[in-house]
């Protein structure tokens, strides 16, 4: 409608267009239809892609670029779940670790074997240690006992 | 009473129009619609025969290439119009190097009209001709376009990438010009 109105408000004189209208235009070169025609099916024939398998490739592209894009998201969220999982776990480190760890913490040098060995003389005297406070305990707790008591022994 | 009838006629017309505009249309149609209109427009655009043949045989090339587009196409004419101005740019910046090929686009310098039509034995009517030639180059395009093309100001602005308003008014001026050079100003 708007160009209806543009059309119609346009000066256009008509002479001038009667006049340029006279002009004749150049004459189309002869077998120029059947040239162009052939060309052109040539080319629809020798396309590397059939438009069939044009519109796949466009769909095909159009995947590969959403999943590309989604790609990374979804890794992020797996790493966040995966990271979430590890943190919360109990007991996943091996002895070896925790050996590692401890003798780390109370200065044990040498090798793996030499670390493991000392820890276990470690902790075996740090038993014995328990074992003899025990005694001393107890010891303690009998002196009074001792003292008042007579001896059942004839004198 | 005519209310209660059904025109069968533009009814039938309408579903003809409806079918044609579905189904794609076939290469030798396309060239027996426009093929000559585009090879005029190409002459005009490049100045030369055989440049225009050859970007004709791009174009239909491209348009062999073409099968979802032309179910999008509104309108045939405005379409391979812009198609065919494309290649013909394409093929100025292909010929002549990018820098030199748009220089040649803006200035319209490689057609005119003079390529596009025979010189005319009449005096006024070669005086016009020459005249037109020296209009610039966007006149001188919507001109050509809507004087032997007969295509609406939209259409216009379609192939040329411009406003209907642009093509309205540089049509205007370029016609008030050939006016005045032709002596009928009044």
């Amino acid at each position: 409608m708007k160009d209806d109105k543009v059309n119609e408000i346009a000066p256009g004189p008509a002479d001038t267009e009667g006049e340029l209208r006279r002009l004749v235009p150049s004459t189309v070169p002869s077998g120029m239809r059947r040239r162009v025609l052939d060309r052109a099916l040539e080319a629809r024939l020798n396309a590397a892609l059939t438009p069939g398998m044009r519109v796949l490739a466009v769909a095909c592209s159009i995947v590969i670029v959403a999943v590309l894009a989604i790609e990374p998201l979804v890794g992020r969220h797996e790493a966040a779940r995966m990271t979430a999982l590890l943190d919360g776990r109990s007991s996943a480190r091996t002895a070896g670790e925790e050996a590692y760890d401890l003798a780390e913490v109370l200065g044990v040098q040498g090798s793996e074997a030499d670390r493991m060995a000392r820890l276990q003389i470690m902790a075996v005297s740090v038993g014995r240690e328990d074992r003899i406070s025990d005694f001393i305990e107890a010891r303690k707790r009998l002196k009074g006992w001792l003292n008042n008591e007579t001896s059942e022994n004839p004198i | 009473m005519n209310s209660g009838k059904i025109d069968k006629t533009r009814n039938g017309t309408g579903l003809y129009r409806q079918e044609e505009k579905r189904r794609l249309p076939k290469l030798e149609e396309i060239y027996e619609r426009h093929g000559e209109s585009l090879y005029r427009y190409l002459v005009f655009r490049l100045g030369s025969v055989e440049d225009a043949e050859d970007v004709l045989q791009e174009t239909f090339c491209r348009f062999a290439r073409y099968t979802l587009r032309w179910r999008l196409v509104r309108n045939p004419q405005a379409f391979v119009f812009r198609v065919v101005r494309n290649e013909a740019n394409r093929f100025l910046r292909r010929k002549l190097g990018r820098r030199e090929g748009e220089k040649m686009i803006l200035t319209g310098a490689a057609g005119g009209f003079t390529a596009a039509f025979t010189a005319p034995d009449d005096q006024t009517l070669a005086a016009l001709l020459r005249s037109a030639d020296d209009l610039p180059a966007e006149q001188k395009e919507v001109v050509f376009l809507k004087v032997f093309k007969g295509m609406t100001f939209k259409e216009i602005g379609t192939v040329c990438g411009i406003s209907v308003n642009t093509a309205a008014s540089r049509y205007r001026y370029g016609i008030e010009k050939l006016r005045e050079a032709a002596g009928g100003k009044t």
